[in-house]
């Protein structure tokens, strides 16, 4: 197994397209969370139950919405590349062990996004936390100022990056299952945001919205932001959220894993 | 220590109503090369993904000196095998395509250096594979092939794409792979390729066996006892050798194939009957024509059956 990650990992350090994804992970995360801070401005209402600052921390966090493009993009590829051109029979002859192969993927994908997520969430946190400094979020009277030493905050930052890594095991899944690249990432993406565009489109009653919300990959993973659990992107606790998407995520690799012993290399 | 034969046994395997391979067993021996020739879609690269545990045959078995492929511990340091040269990453320098698949198997860096140089890439080693040429291409295979020095090499139609001097190059190559006494399997569509290289043939049609046998008696019973007649005068030598018993066919505007007469006869009758002649020669077959006769004679074999398609050639 040791030899298979040295041979993954050398597989996607030598591609210099995977090691700019893997950046554009953090940077999106980082820059887009300053960018979204510079967009928002204290309420002017008198501290109160009727004037709640925004929820500034999912905010500063929001870049996971262009950043789990990248994360999937690298996941998708490192399987993909294997089918076109037809890769996987010098890995497979290298090591006929299907699941020795797809472990070894799974395990370098997950730690190359969970890596460059960390970097990422830091960075939304930290750049965030001084943009609203000049935006005058002081945090006096919960005025809605990103503390990184708050537990809640904490949470939606580790949450954060766990989703990205989910979203990678989703889309490694998504890739040994479609083996084409286009494909795979298209359909991992229409599943991330189909869901959540359709809550937004089409008028329905709160028990079915909140039941999408609850079964939707995206919607249900991206609760754990939320400071007040079941108050973000579904009516979910931060952990039952993401332990919707690691089930669509454990599930499409687990189809992934059968169709790869079913299949001839 | 184990005895580096690849063995193929019963070896049958179909795509749907296609059958691929039927039935196939034969054996490669260490120290000569063995060309696997047929026509294209005979069956020989499913014969080689089966032999690589890449397709599961239906029925059968396909080992590698003596255990299938999948139970092989570190495959690389027993078998190198190109299959497609075409299988490179276009974005992946030369020196990281070999590098990662050596680490699969605990090879050393040192060691990709060492097939660079071997193959002649040395130069090309920090380029990106997708610049390369076919027969760059076919070189880094042939470069992955050899990674962990393995005793068996399964080599499928590694001449594709190579100039001539590449050409003489993997022959020497093959030859010296074989004199070490490693086990070397060459597949081919072209027999003629095979011609200077290889001690022994397999040769497959419509996925069956078709000959199992060494180059030398391969010609030897291709050439028969016909002898090439030269002469500008065609019809007086048909007459003349028709009646002492020969069989005559037409070989070209002023050649004859006579079967039946030796050559020593033949040169009495046709100086008997004043037939002027420039040339006479026992026949030599080569490779591609002891080729043509078997998968001939496979054609007519199923033009009883139900299936009269002739082989792609």
């Amino acid at each position: 197994m040791r030899r298979a990650l040295h041979a993954e990992w050398t597989k996607l350090v030598t591609v210099p397209a995977q090691l700019w994804t893997l950046v554009a992970v953090a940077a999106v995360l980082a820059g887009g969370g300053a960018l979204v801070a510079a967009t928002q401005r204290p309420p002017v209402c008198p501290p109160g139950p009727g004037c709640a600052p925004p929820d500034t921390t999912a905010l500063v966090l929001s870049g996971v919405y262009a950043a789990q493009l990248a994360a999937l993009a690298v996941a998708v590829t490192l399987v993909a590349a294997e089918y076109h051109p037809r890769l996987i029979v010098l890995t497979l002859a290298a090591q006929p062990g299907r699941g020795v192969v797809l472990a070894a993927k799974a395990v370098v994908a997950t730690g190359a996004v969970l890596g460059t997520a960390l970097v990422g969430v830091a960075g939304a946190l930290t750049a965030g936390r001084a943009v609203l400094l000049t935006r005058g979020f002081t945090g006096r009277g919960g005025r809605g100022l990103v503390t990184p030493s708050d537990p809640a905050v904490l949470r939606a930052g580790a949450g954060t990056v766990l989703y990205l890594v989910l979203v990678a095991v989703l889309a490694l899944g998504a890739g040994w299952i479609l083996r084409q690249q286009a494909a795979a990432a298209g359909s991992v993406a229409a599943l991330l945001y189909g869901p959540f565009l359709v809550t937004r489109i089409v008028p329905m009653p709160d028990r079915v919205l909140h039941a999408v919300q609850d079964a939707s990959p995206m919607p249900a993973g991206l609760a754990v932001q939320s400071l007040v659990p079941g108050a973000g992107t579904a009516p979910l606790g931060p952990w039952a959220g993401l332990a919707v998407l690691a089930g669509w995520a454990v599930a499409a690799l687990a189809a992934g894993w059968l169709l790869l012993l079913r299949r001839d290399g | 220590m184990t005895e580096w034969t690849i063995a193929v046994s019963g070896l049958s395997k179909r795509y749907g109503g296609t059958v691929a391979v039927d039935a196939l067993s034969f054996t490669v021996r260490p120290g000569s090369v063995t060309g696997f020739v047929g026509p294209n879609g005979a069956g020989k690269s499913t014969t080689l993904r089966m032999l690589l545990g890449l397709d599961a045959p239906d029925s059968g078995s396909a080992l590698i000196g003596g255990r299938p492929y999948r139970a092989l511990h570190d495959p690389l340091r027993a078998v190198g095998a190109l299959l497609d040269a075409e299988a490179v990453h276009p974005g992946r320098r030369a020196r990281a395509h070999l590098l990662w698949q050596a680490r699969y198997n605990g090879l050393p860096a040192r060691r990709v250096d060492e097939v660079l140089e071997l193959v002649g890439l040395e130069p090309a080693a920090r380029k990106r594979a997708g610049g390369f040429s076919l027969g760059m291409r076919q070189r880094l295979g042939i470069a992955g092939a050899l990674l962990g020095d393995p005793r068996v090499l399964i080599l499928d139609e590694p001449v594709n794409g190579l100039d001539p001097e590449g050409i003489r190059w993997i022959r020497g190559l093959l030859r010296s792979l074989a004199a070490e006494g490693r086990t070397v399997l060459v597949s081919s569509h072209l027999m003629s390729e095979l011609q200077d290289t290889a001690d022994h043939v397999i040769v497959i049609g419509r996925g069956r066996l078709l000959a199992d046998r060494a180059v030398a008696e391969l010609l030897a019973a291709a050439s028969g006892d016909r002898v090439v007649l030269h002469t500008s005068h065609r019809a007086e030598a048909m007459t003349v050798l028709a009646a002492a018993g020969g069989t005559v066919s037409v070989l070209g505007a002023d050649a004859l194939t006579v079967s039946g007469l030796p050559v020593e006869r033949v040169a009495a009758e046709l100086s008997g009957g004043a037939v002027p002649f420039s040339a006479l020669a026992p026949h030599r077959a080569s490779l591609e024509e002891a080729y043509l006769d078997l998968t001939r004679d496979a054609a007519e074999f199923r033009a009883h059956g139900r299936d009269t398609e002739e082989p792609r050639v």
